[in-house]
């Protein structure tokens, strides 16, 4: 075990799989000769050459799209997008093509690509480069969509990305590159795509989630315990797929639940678990279920602003705090 | 930037027989298919939508011919000819637009969406201007790889216009990829003519935007197409980048099978019907001593074909119906979807 | 305005109840759910909290009383809704749970109001016999929780051992006396039966295996099958099969429901329950309610043999005992084998010989190739 950041732990990822195989390359926008804006493709020219590591004009549509056709063509590429905001300036590629091709065509090709996208809340970045837009992936079929909430998973979750033959989005929030964390020193650590991480057992509330929301919860739960509140926090990792198993589990387990994500709550990947827990687990609610998401606003600008209209850690003790009391 | 005009085939051409054989035989297949399907789907044996390429057989032909089974193409909405002319089978392409198991897509795809990656073609679109990415990215492959395979996209003229047509042929330009940009201009995107949508005589030029070299051609003329096909695919074999190829021709149906084609004249359609490419290559062929019974036969076998190809779709199942909840990623043959409303007991 | 309380209605089978002890007497304060009087049937005692917050003002059924469903058996004074005078009979609702009828609940069941339990909630009363309209809901707006429901349940306290304290040939009272009065009806009727042994030699050897099933789950099992096939021996019943419980208070007798559309472990898991539930003197009236047949199986205290008595209204019973190691012929040769002792007692005014005969032959089928039920 090591300790190191987030961005190092990707880069690690990187690293390692470019090594293992040869048709794994990356491009997107300032990334070889600035080695990315958080330091995460840092060394990979040197190493691995221009060929394979390349930076591109400022072109959505071709860096995704030339993307899904080099992973129908014998390689596996990593695009990164900057900032997620602007998968949106490509979403043809991904929802048209990257998603479909494999159903279309009958099962004539696969799409082995990754698309690193940086989102999140982060330091007054405000409406354009702040968004977490999961969702919408999560509602196409077609993709696989991982989510890492500490540099652990984040290489292990990168790693598995790169070696799965389907499409896949792999967020990565901001503000969680310069955090720090243990990594396993296994140079080949591997986290299933598809598998929760109960991050801490409990049984009076769940409160379920992915992302720097999860080290929230986590930070909620500790709160909660001072109130004798023992608090089962799942970090779902992939939300497409989902581990609806460990979501069951933690319902039948405290029969009250808070589901939390940073993305804005109306229309969230967090509607879609509340609705499978309603149906599915109905017998084992003993409480509402409560979702916490962002606001349905743009990201405003100034922190006062900004800082008012996303759950943290104060708000996701208080959602649970008072399902078990009953309040809710 | 450079232009090079398409030599004049006309005056000094020696012709190649065999080659203009071969070619007559891809387009008289084209041809044959296309009017067979057509009346299919007006039998209401073919579901959804069909784009014929009627009158464009030759661009097919031609340029297909010039590359190798491993090379790539992506092709459009209108993409049967380059199917075939790739070397895909008639008989799967039928079942694929029949609806059958036994289709190239296994029945999910359909006339928009047919694809064969055992000859290199990497599918038709259904999103105009879906392939430029495509292709450039086939190209990226090659020479990440160490190949030396060149990917080719075919398009129309209302491909021009949208953004990935600027953004991939910048790319392949400044990257230097092994691609071959092929307009199919037949004066109509969908049911609007190219006079009202670009001010461009020559949507060609726009290649200059871009650095990139390119040619026009005469998309009637299957040799021509076949030749400067080949003269863009040695350069791209050979580093030199990517070409970008116009070729003029004229879609002799409309936009769909069933478009009432209120935006052109009869008189206007009746009197391209002399620039038929089949008709071209038959007379010059003739002109070289090749007799008539022979493009009979051609087109005898055609049919033939043909007839088998649909025999074999209507013997063909119908795809299971729990099929179309598999295939979309590759692990989803071990946890398949449902549908929704397939109630847990 | 005085406040009648009720003799609770405990099950849908229940004719009368007896009043075994009061806990309190008149002038006494009580406070809601308090526990205010011990009733009990021919099935069961029921600790009954009281519904009403109030003092005690009249004891109208003094210890010893047998009354029906809803006749009054006591007073309260104070506030409350303003009841029918002592001499004609609530209409009872059905069995009320002891963490209290609230007023208000009462009045909600007769105006059909909804009761807002949540899902977890419910699904536990139903489980535990609890009647929702009874229970108290602690949640927001009244709601009845988890904890409320589990707080009623565990209200039904453990009968205490009453037959100890009668006098010798004075008629016993409470658990002991219903067996008592039950086993006299049923003494004059014609009880015959047929018996057989078999060599379980592959059925001791699956539950080796399986050490999640007994051998009452296995007889069980095989009873339902067997049912099946002779629906009359059941008078025609659902394929609910009652399982004899040993407690301290007396026999009890749970009733595993739909057994037809049980697997093994199935039914061994709902045996468990109900034998838990009876040991702790928690069974509600509808767990030991209605059933097509029993089973009584002395294998426990390595007892070889036991005829039982039909439990009336039923019209056969399965008595078996332990598997015990006898001299056995197989092929011709003496071996040691594990040797069970079926015996089928049945009320002939309703099945005569050869039917329990066969009944019985399939029973012993299925134990000694239980491959064929499974």
């Amino acid at each position: 075990m090591r300790t190191i950041s987030f961005a190092e732990a990707t880069l690690e990822a990187m690293r390692e799989e470019m090594r293992r195989d040869e048709t794994v390359f990356v491009m997107g926008e300032d990334i070889a000769k600035q080695g990315g804006i958080f330091g995460q493709f840092k060394g990979l020219p040197e190493e691995f050459g221009l060929q394979r590591v390349l930076d591109t004009p400022i072109s959505e549509a071709a860096l995704m799209g030339s993307g899904v056709g080099a992973a129908l063509t014998g390689t596996r590429p990593v695009v990164d997008m900057h900032f997620a905001d602007f998968i949106t300036c490509s979403m043809d590629e991904v929802v048209n093509q990257a998603a479909k091709l494999r159903y279309m065509f009958g099962e004539q090709c696969s799409v082995p690509l990754v698309v690193r996208a940086p989102d999140g809340i982060t330091k007054s970045a405000a409406a354009q480069h702040s968004q977490s837009l999961e969702a919408w992936f999560l509602h196409t079929p077609g993709l696989e969509v991982v989510i890492p909430s500490n540099p652990a998973d984040a290489k292990g979750l990168l790693k598995s990305a790169i070696r799965s033959d389907n499409p896949t989005l792999y967020f990565e929030h901001k503000g969680l590159f310069a955090t720090k964390g243990e990594v396993p020193d296994d140079d080949d650590y591997l986290v299933p795509i598809g598998k929760a991480r109960v991050a801490r057992e409990g049984d009076d509330v769940a409160i379920i989630s992915y992302g720097i929301a999860a080290n929230r919860a986590l930070e909620a739960a500790k709160q909660l315990e001072s109130d004798g509140i023992s608090a089962h926090v799942v970090d779902l990792r992939s939300i497409a797929p989902m581990d609806y198993a460990a979501i069951a589990d933690a319902t039948a387990r405290t029969h009250r639940m808070v589901i939390v994500h940073e993305a804005v709550r109306v229309g969230g990947a967090g509607a879609e678990i509340a609705a499978w827990v309603a149906q599915n687990c109905f017998d084992e609610l003993d409480a509402p279920i409560v979702r916490l998401g962002a606001a349905r606003v743009p990201m405003p600008f100034a922190p006062v602003l900004q800082e008012h209209v996303y759950p943290k850690a104060g708000e996701i003790a208080d959602a649970a705090r008072r399902l078990v009391r009953k309040q809710l | 930037m450079q232009h090079s005009p398409s030599p004049d085939v006309k005056a000094a051409r020696t012709v190649d027989v065999d080659l203009g054989l071969a070619l007559l035989r891809t387009m008289r297949r084209i041809r044959v298919f296309e009017e067979g399907v057509e009346a299919l789907f007006l039998a209401g044996r073919v579901p959804g939508f069909l784009h014929l390429s009627i009158g464009q057989e030759a661009v097919a032909a031609g340029v297909c011919a010039a590359l190798r089974r491993t090379d790539y193409i992506a092709s459009t909405h209108r993409g049967h000819g380059h199917t075939l002319a790739k070397g895909s089978p008639m008989d799967r392409m039928t079942a694929e637009l029949m609806a059958r198991a036994t289709g190239l897509c296994k029945g999910k795809g359909g006339s928009m969406h047919v694809a064969d990656f055992s000859c290199g073609m990497l599918g038709a679109n259904g999103v105009v201007a879906g392939g430029f990415g495509l292709v450039a990215g086939a190209a990226l492959s090659q020479k990440i790889l160490g190949k030396d395979g060149v990917a080719v996209c075919f398009f129309g003229d209302g491909a021009t216009n949208r953004g990935p047509f600027h953004e991939n042929l910048n790319l392949a330009a400044i990257w230097n990829l092994p691609a071959i940009f092929v307009l199919e201009a037949n004066g109509y995107a969908s049911t609007t003519s190219t006079r009202e949508t670009t001010k461009l005589q020559d949507i060609a030029t726009r290649a200059n935007a871009y650095g990139m070299p390119y040619e026009i051609g005469d998309g009637f003329d299957a040799f021509a197409v076949y030749e400067a096909t080949k003269r863009a695919v040695e350069r791209a074999r050979g580093g030199g980048g990517p070409t970008f190829l116009e070729f003029k021709c004229y879609r002799m149906r409309g936009h769909y099978v069933g478009d009432p084609e209120r935006y052109r004249e009869r008189d206007e359609v009746n009197a391209r019907k002399s620039d038929d490419p089949i008709v071209r290559m038959e007379a010059v062929l003739s002109e070289h001593g090749v007799a008539k019974s022979t493009f009979e036969q051609i087109a005898r076998e055609a049919s033939e074909e043909f007839e088998a190809a649909v025999a074999f779709a209507e013997a063909s199942p119908f795809p299971d119906p729990r099929e179309a909840l598999v295939g979309a990623l590759t692990t989803d043959r071990d946890v398949p979807n449902d549908r929704g409303w397939d109630l847990a007991e | 305005m005085s406040r009648a309380l009720p003799m609770p209605k405990l099950g849908l089978t229940m004719t009368t109840g007896v009043v075994s002890k009061w806990h309190k007497v008149p002038g006494d304060r009580v406070q809601k759910g308090e526990p205010l009087v011990e009733v009990s049937t021919d099935k069961i005692a029921f600790e009954y909290g009281s519904p009403f917050e109030g003092v005690l003002e009249r004891i109208e059924a003094p210890e010893g009383t047998e009354l029906p469903p809803g006749a009054t058996i006591a007073y309260f004074s104070g506030e409350g809704e303003p009841e029918a005078p002592a001499a004609s009979p609530e209409p009872a609702p059905t069995a009320v749970a002891t963490n209290g009828a609230a007023p208000a609940a009462a009045a909600a069941a007769r105006r059909g109001e909804r009761v807002i339990a949540s899902p977890v909630a419910r699904r536990t009363a139903r489980q535990r016999g609890v009647d929702l309209r009874g229970v108290r809901g602690t949640g927001p707006r009244g709601r009845i929780t988890l904890a409320d429901v589990m707080a009623a349940a565990s209200a039904i306290v453990a009968p205490r051992s009453v037959a100890a304290h009668a006098p010798v040939g004075a008629e016993p009272s409470g658990v002991r006396g219903a067996i008592y009065r039950h086993m006299t009806e049923i003494g004059v009727l014609p009880i015959a039966d047929v018996s057989t042994e078999i060599d379980v030699t592959e059925l001791a050897t699956l539950l080796e295996r399986r050490k999640d099933v007994s051998w009452t789950a296995a007889a069980t099992l095989a009873v339902a099958r067997a049912l099946g096939d002779h629906p009359e021996i059941g008078g025609g019943a659902p394929c609910d099969v009652g399982i004899a419980v040993d407690t301290q208070a007396g026999l009890m007798v749970p009733v595993v429901r739909e057994c037809d559309r049980r697997d093994l472990r199935s039914i061994a898991s709902e045996i468990s329950r109900l034998a838990a539930l009876a040991r702790e003197g928690r069974l509600g009236p509808d767990d030991v309610a209605g059933g097509a047949i029993s089973i009584s199986n002395v294998g426990p205290a390595k007892i070889a043999r036991v005829r039982p008595l039909p439990n009336a209204p039923q019209r056969a019973i399965l008595g078996m005992g332990a598997a015990l190691e006898r001299p056995w012929v197989r092929d011709g040769q003496i071996i040691a084998a594990p040797v069970l002792q079926l015996v089928l007692s049945f009320d002939h005014r309703w099945i005569d010989g050869a039917p329990a005969a066969r009944f019985l032959a399939q029973i012993a089928r299925y134990l000694t190739s239980p491959t064929e039920m499974l």
